[in-house]
Parts: structure tokens; C-alpha cells; sequence
């Protein structure tokens, strides 16, 4: 018997061995099997391929893209697209497994493209003749490395920061809904006077609403601060040489007024600090009003909130929205590039738009579905089933701004410098520093790392 | 013909029958010796591959000062380390401010729940190993909370200890007690964070409970007869013959705290640090600096640092471990 599990085992072993050295001749495959291969759009509809797309670990983003699978398989009976969930897509295309799409949010294109894991898109939109015009500016720029200003990314939808606001709520606190109207334009001041209102309300009802608060907003969110910062004029807060906007400028004069404004939201208690922010406040009922995207209508409904949508308020003379969104690459390592174009390519058509954003919460990127009153995706009903507003998901696009507080700063610079800016929104929006105190703690990190890692600007 | 010539060449150059079984002999030792290395094979390989080899190729990547990610080189190159020196053990030791915030939190929240949890895991132990009916029932009470995973139990507590609807407050409250911030203040967020750590203390109770049930009662009942009363037998008979099980909880233990990153980033989420860094524990300053900030070859120096860290105060405690008892003669 012993003889036998020795036998056993060495044959385990062999076989151990030779799995292994097989599995060994498979590393660097996904990452570097690319190889060149020409452009070609006009591909035969009998063509026969496999291909293999990561989105993140979600199952709303593993569902949309399978579906968006089936329509496109109309056209190509013969690809089949196998949907893969993974958090961590340039860990995964590392180990060496073939990767031919990737799910990539438009603020992690820079570093991506750096990271060499994405496709250049540009011959493939110059050989199809693709007209960008056809979408949302904003967010096809969502798509471009900051740096070289190359197409890396197709946008999924679109997607902007607009104000959510829960009609219940209002009824039982007795405040009137908001309104953006040409006598009464839904402004920044406006947006003040009605959160000052709710709060009034509130505190008037005592114990009941003890713990409500009027508006859920993280005010240090980079993105939803920057609405506010670039509506006072701010274009970029770096100078071309990376380092800080100069303290006296008219940008620092103006950053200042922005920071002010996101501060002073919840000092006067009409939002809650970073510590005691919970993005679960307006779908549990306990937030009259949120700064949210379209998508979050999905948690809304879930929490059977009866809300109804309005734009981002306007501030100032240039007013602002804020705006980012996700979508699809090919990856850098994929055998199957110029399939894995016919995929996005049939994303970004209208039947491939309708697929994803009929009854998904989303937004269609391509304008002229989006302003489509009759567009199937325009089914969204509220958590009671109510109808909603859904032309304030789309009107102002003109005001759309995306994350580009950084400018031109190459990718390597991108992760330390977001990791100082986030902490500098935090402690000056909770107000643990002033403006000044944040400004010079910022300057003095950027200037550090400018001094130690040189490299990251080359 | 030459066949003959061939056999008779043969049977010349053959080894004389002894031996032949001494070669027989060796090559059965060393079908043995590969049987028996073939079965722990798996378990060597797995740990030269999985933690040997990781170890190593992370102190060389902790000399390495920039981390590009560029993933277009050959396979087992050091992919996009570049700028090699000790760049990042300067940066540990004279730049980086909150490598010793991190150092703070990490042995504030070691020097305060290791021997917490210790005691209070040994009283549990002494109360549950009394022999009294259904004491099976709080043994299992007092175990279950080990078994529930910790992202289920951080998000239990998060909601638990949530500064305006939790249920902590809610008691406070009835108690008419003042209300606190708990999780959201610099102030209250580790003494918290402390205080539900020591819900799982089930998992040292239990090692404790079988070391009381093998102290020999031959000796309870001696020192009974000698007249010593319970605070008595407990600190002169017990706690001397738990001292092998208080060894390995308190090496166990001083490694878990000092290692610790799972609950912070369960309960705290992305904001893992807390309010003001109040709980910025050392590991989560790793995983920070590794997928954050992407400087991978400064999160192997500080892993490093740690490990020795880990290293020095384990062999300290080893070195001065005279009081445990381990039995006759020794």
C-alpha cells in the first residue's frame, strides 16, 4: 500500500511538473501577444472569434455588457464575447491572461495608456470614418490621454452630476419643489435658500428629523468640487512647470471662492463633513436632496424613493457641471483588435446605445438618442413608479466639465498628486484648515515630490 | 557470434552478486527518499514560490526608488523598476511623516488590546470551564462571533456604531447618557475601533479553555488540601500551567495587531485612515502606498521595516521566555 501511494505521489509529481512548465510558457501571453496587426473595419460578418471582456467587479456592468453581447452577435454570429469580472484589469493582463476588452473609467485613461494596457483609437476612428460630432464633446474627451490628447476610450454614456430631490420629503416638510424656470433660474443662491428652508423645516419638526439633513453631497469629492471651484473661472489649479497656481493670482483668488462655497455647504450644516458624509442618506430618506448621477437612480428606486431630478445649480457667469463617465477600451495585448473595434463600434451606434441604456438608468452618449423624446431609454420611472424629469439629466451640456483640475500632468505624477489634492479637499471643505493653511500644505507636498521623484515629469 | 562475444563481455563487466544488492539496496533508499520527498514536495514548492520567493523579490523591488507599471518586457524581468539605491529607506526613516502616525496607531492599538484581550479572553476561559449544566451553549455564544466573516461583522459594527442613526447612540440615549461620535472623530475612532476588536477574543478563549482543562487536578486538589484559596490556586497552580498557551497568544497576538489591515478596510472603506489618521494602522499604509500612490518599491520598504520590526520583538520575547513552563525538568 505505502509502496503504491509512493508510486502515486511521484506520478503526481511528474505530472505536477509538467502542468507547471506548460503553465510557465503561457507568461506575458495577455500582455504582449498583441502584436501588430493592420487596421481593418470592414471585417467579414463570418468572422470567427473569441474575445474576452473585463469589467469590474459589479454585476450591473457584467450584465449590461453580455446584453450588449447579444446584439452584436446579430452581426457577428460567429464572435462570442465572454464577460469577465475583475477590480484590478492591469494585475490581471500581467499575469498573462488574454484581455481583447477592458471596461476603463474616464479618469484612469491617462494612467492606463501610461501603463501601455490600451489601444490607440485613432486609426480605428480615421479608417471607419467615425464622427465623434455625433457625441457628447465631454465625454468622448473623457476617453483622450491628458497628455497626448490620443484616443484611448469609447464612452458607455452619458453621465453628469445633477441634483436628485425627494418629493415625500418636501411634502412632509412642506417646502415647495425647485424649479429652474426663465423667471426663477435655478442658481447656486437658489439652491442656498432652498437647503436654508429644508433646514428651517427640519429643526421644526424637532425629534423627527433629528438626524435628517438637507442635502447629501460629499463637498471634498474631487469631481463635484471641481463644478464648483471651475464655475468662479478656475481652468487648471497647476502652472505649466506642475507646481501650484501662485498665491495672489486671479486662479488662486478664484480656487479660494469655489473652496469657500463647497465649505460653507456644510458649515452652515446643509451638508455633512467627510467623517459623517453616507452615500446612502437620500435612498434611506433621510436627505431631502443629492448630488448624484443618472445610474444612482438604480439605488434610489431600490430604497422606493419618490424623486424627482433638476440640474446641477448654476454658479456665477460661467456656470459649470461636473461630468465623468466609464467605458470600453481594447486592450494593448488583445489578438483580436480589429473585432474588438467592431464591438465598440456597434457600442457607440444607435442600436448599441439603445441596448445599453434601455431600461439601465443610463443616458445615451450619442445626442441625437439622447434628445430623442420618443427613445426607449426615456422609461425611467422614480422608486414609486412616478415619471421623472429626464431632460435635466441632459440640459446645459454646454456647462459639462470633466476631471482635468491637473491639466497636462503626465500619468506617473497623476496618483501622488490626487492623493495630496484629496486630502487638501478634505481637511479645507471639513474645515479643518483655511483655504491659506491647505493651499500651503498642498504646495509644500507637490513641491516635495516635484524634488524627489523627478522622473515622473519626464 | 557476436552475440556470444556480447554476453561474455557482459557477464564480465557485471558486479558480483553482493553487490548488486547494495546497488538494489540504494536505489530502493532512494525510491524511498523520493516517495517520501514527493509528498512533501507540494507544500515546499508551495512555500518557496508563494512566500519565499515574494519575500525576496521584494527586497530587492524595496531598493528600486521610481515604479513605471510599463508592462511591454520579457517575462520574469523586473518589470518597470527603475533607479536603484536606498532611496526609499531615507524617505522611511526622515521623510515620510506618517510612516510614524502609522507606527503611533499601530503599537497604541498593539499595547493596549494585546494584554486586553488576553486577560479578558482568560477570564471568559476560567468562567466557561466551570462545570456547570448547559455551559456548552455560552462556549458556543462565546465562539460565534469568530466565525462570522469580518466583512460582515465591520459592516454590523459600522452600522452599529453609525454617529447619527447607529444603535450605540440609540443606548446612550436612553441612558441619557451624552452621545458620541465614535468612528467620525480623531478623538474616539481608535478607542472604538479597540473595543470591537475585542469582539473576537472567542479565538484566544478557546486555546485558553484547553490549556485549563489540561492542568492536572491532582494539584488543584493538593493545593486545596494546603489550605490555598482560589486567587491562590489560580495565580500559583493555573496561570503557571497556562504559560505555553499565554506564550503563542502573546506572540500570535503582537503579530495580528501589528499586521493588522482587514477590519480597518472593512469598517472604514476607502477612507481606511479614519478622521485626522486616527487610524492609519501600518499595514494599511502599505496597501496605500503599493495601490494608491503605485510607488510599489517604497510599499516593499516599508513592509520591510515591519518585518524586521515583527522579527526584533518576537525574538525578544522568545529570548526572555524563562517563565514558561513547559513541563518537568523544564
Amino acid at each position: 500500500m505505502r509502496k503504491l501511494l509512493q508510486k502515486l505521489a511521484i506520478i503526481l509529481l511528474a505530472v505536477s511538473c509538467v502542468m507547471g512548465a506548460s503553465a510557465c510558457d503561457g507568461f506575458g501571453g495577455g500582455g504582449n501577444g498583441g502584436g501588430y496587426q493592420p487596421v481593418d473595419v470592414a471585417l467579414d460578418p463570418n468572422t470567427e472569434a473569441h474575445l474576452i471582456a473585463v469589467v469590474d467587479v459589479d454585476s450591473f456592468e457584467k450584465k449590461l455588457l453580455e446584453d450588449a453581447a447579444k446584439g452584436f452577435q446579430t452581426h457577428f454570429p460567429n464572435v462570442s464575447i465572454e464577460v469577465i469580472q475583475n477590480g484590478d484589469v492591469i494585475s490581471y493582463i500581467r499575469s498573462g491572461d488574454q484581455v481583447d476588452i477592458m471596461s476603463v473609467i474616464g479618469e484612469n485613461v491617462s494612467f492606463f495608456a501610461s501603463q501601455g494596457v490600451l489601444t490607440e483609437l485613432d486609426p480605428y476612428l480615421e479608417a471607419q470614418e467615425f464622427d465623434t460630432s455625433k457625441y457628447f464633446p465631454s465625454m468622448m474627451d473623457l476617453g483622450k490621454d491628458t497628455v497626448s490628447k490620443k484616443q484611448y476610450m469609447m464612452p458607455r454614456d452619458y453621465s453628469r452630476i445633477v441634483l436628485f430631490y425627494n418629493k415625500d420629503l418636501f411634502d412632509r416638510l412642506n417646502v415647495s419643489y425647485p424649479v429652474d424656470t426663465e423667471e426663477s433660474p435655478w442658481t447656486w443662491e437658489a439652491f442656498l435658500a432652498k437647503c436654508e428652508e429644508i433646514k428651517t423645516a427640519m429643526a421644526a419638526g424637532g425629534a423627527d428629523y433629528k438626524n435628517y439633513v438637507p442635502v447629501e453631497g460629499s463637498m471634498s469629492y474631487d469631481i463635484l468640487n471641481w463644478g464648483i471651484v471651475s464655475s468662479y473661472g478656475v481652468d487648471c489649479l497647476l502652472k505649466d512647470d506642475f507646481t501650484l497656481v501662485d498665491k495672489g493670482s486671479p486662479t488662486y483668488a478664484n480656487w479660494q471662492k469655489g473652496m469657500t462655497a463647497a465649505r460653507d455647504l456644510i458649515k452652515s450644516g446643509y451638508s455633512l463633513d467627510s467623517d459623517n458624509y453616507s452615500p446612502s442618506h437620500f435612498q434611506t430618506g433621510v436627505a431631502a436632496m443629492a448630488f448624484g448621477v443618472a445610474p444612482a437612480m438604480q439605488g434610489f428606486n431600490l430604497g422606493q424613493i419618490n424623486y424627482d431630478v433638476i440640474s446641477f445649480p448654476a454658479i456665477g457667469n460661467t456656470p459649470k457641471a461636473p461630468s465623468g463617465t466609464s467605458g470600453y477600451a481594447i486592450a494593448n495585448g488583445s489578438g483580436n483588435k480589429n473585432i474588438a473595434w467592431a464591438f465598440l463600434n456597434y457600442l457607440m451606434s444607435e442600436e448599441g446605445q439603445t441596448v445599453l441604456t434601455t431600461g439601465t438608468g443610463l443616458v445615451p452618449v450619442l445626442t441625437a438618442l439622447a434628445e430623442d423624446k420618443n427613445a426607449a431609454w426615456r422609461g425611467m420611472k422614480n422608486g414609486k413608479g412616478n415619471d421623472i424629469n429626464i431632460d435635466a439629466l441632459l440640459s446645459y451640456s454646454e456647462r459639462d466639465v470633466i476631471a482635468d483640475w491637473f491639466g497636462n500632468l503626465p500619468a506617473l505624477a497623476r496618483s501622488p498628486y490626487k492623493g495630496f489634492y484629496n486630502n487638501f479637499l478634505k481637511l479645507v471643505c471639513d474645515g479643518k484648515k483655511s483655504f491659506e493653511q491647505g493651499y500651503t500644505l498642498l504646495a509644500q507636498n507637490i513641491d516635495q515630490i516635484k524634488r524627489d521623484y523627478p522622473e515622473y515629469f519626464v | 557470434m557476436t552475440e556470444q562475444i556480447a554476453s561474455i563481455v557482459a557477464e564480465e563487466q557485471a558486479p558480483p552478486a553482493g553487490r548488486r544488492n547494495k546497488t538494489q539496496l540504494k536505489r530502493r533508499s532512494l525510491l524511498d527518499r523520493l516517495g517520501w520527498f514527493a509528498f512533501i514536495l507540494p507544500v515546499v514548492l508551495g512555500v518557496l514560490i508563494f512566500s519565499f520567493y515574494p519575500m525576496v523579490i521584494s527586497l530587492y523591488y524595496s531598493f528600486f526608488k521610481t515604479y513605471t507599471g510599463t508592462t511591454n518586457m520579457p517575462s520574469f524581468y523586473v518589470n518597470g523598476f527603475l533607479n536603484f539605491g536606498v532611496f526609499n529607506y531615507k524617505k522611511l526613516f526622515t521623510l515620510d511623516s506618517e510612516v510614524w502616525i502609522a507606527l503611533r496607531v499601530t503599537f497604541t492599538y498593539a499595547i493596549v488590546v494585546v494584554p486586553l484581550s488576553l486577560v479578558l479572553s482568560f477570564l471568559v476561559a476560567l468562567l466557561l470551564n466551570s462545570q456547570v449544566k448547559g455551559i456548552g451553549v455560552f462556549r458556543v455564544i462565546y465562539y460565534l462571533p469568530v466565525i462570522i466573516p469580518t466583512t460582515i461583522s465591520g459592516l454590523l459594527w459600522a452600522d452599529f456604531f453609525d454617529a447619527r442613526f447607529g444603535l450605540a447612540n440609540n443606548i446612550l440615549a436612553s441612558l441619557r447618557l451624552p452621545e458620541s461620535r465614535f468612528l467620525t472623530s480623531a478623538q474616539t475612532a481608535l478607542p472604538t475601533f479597540m473595543a470591537m476588536q475585542l469582539w473576537t477574543l472567542g479565538a484566544s478563549m478557546i486555546l485558553w479553555l484547553s490549556a485549563l482543562k489540561n492542568v492536572p487536578q491532582s494539584l488543584i486538589e493538593s493545593a486545596k488540601l494546603d489550605g490555598a484559596g482560589p486567587l491562590r490556586r489560580l495565580w500559583k497552580i493555573i496561570v503557571p500551567m497556562c504559560t505555553p498557551i499565554l506564550f503563542y497568544n502573546l506572540i500570535t497576538g503582537i503579530i495580528g495587531a501589528l499586521q493588522l489591515y482587514g477590519p480597518v478596510m472593512t469598517l472604514m472603506g476607502q477612507n481606511g485612515a479614519g478622521p485626522d489618521n486616527a487610524l492609519l494602522f501600518y499595514a494599511y499604509k502599505i496597501y496605500g502606498t503599493a495601490f494608491a500612490d503605485w510607488n510599489m518599491g517604497y510599499a516593499c520598504a516599508l513592509a520591510w521595516f515591519l518585518f524586521v520590526i515583527i522579527a526584533a520583538l518576537t525574538a525578544l520575547i522568545f529570548r526572555t521566555n524563562k517563565w514558561v513552563y513547559y513541563g518537568d525538568g523544564e
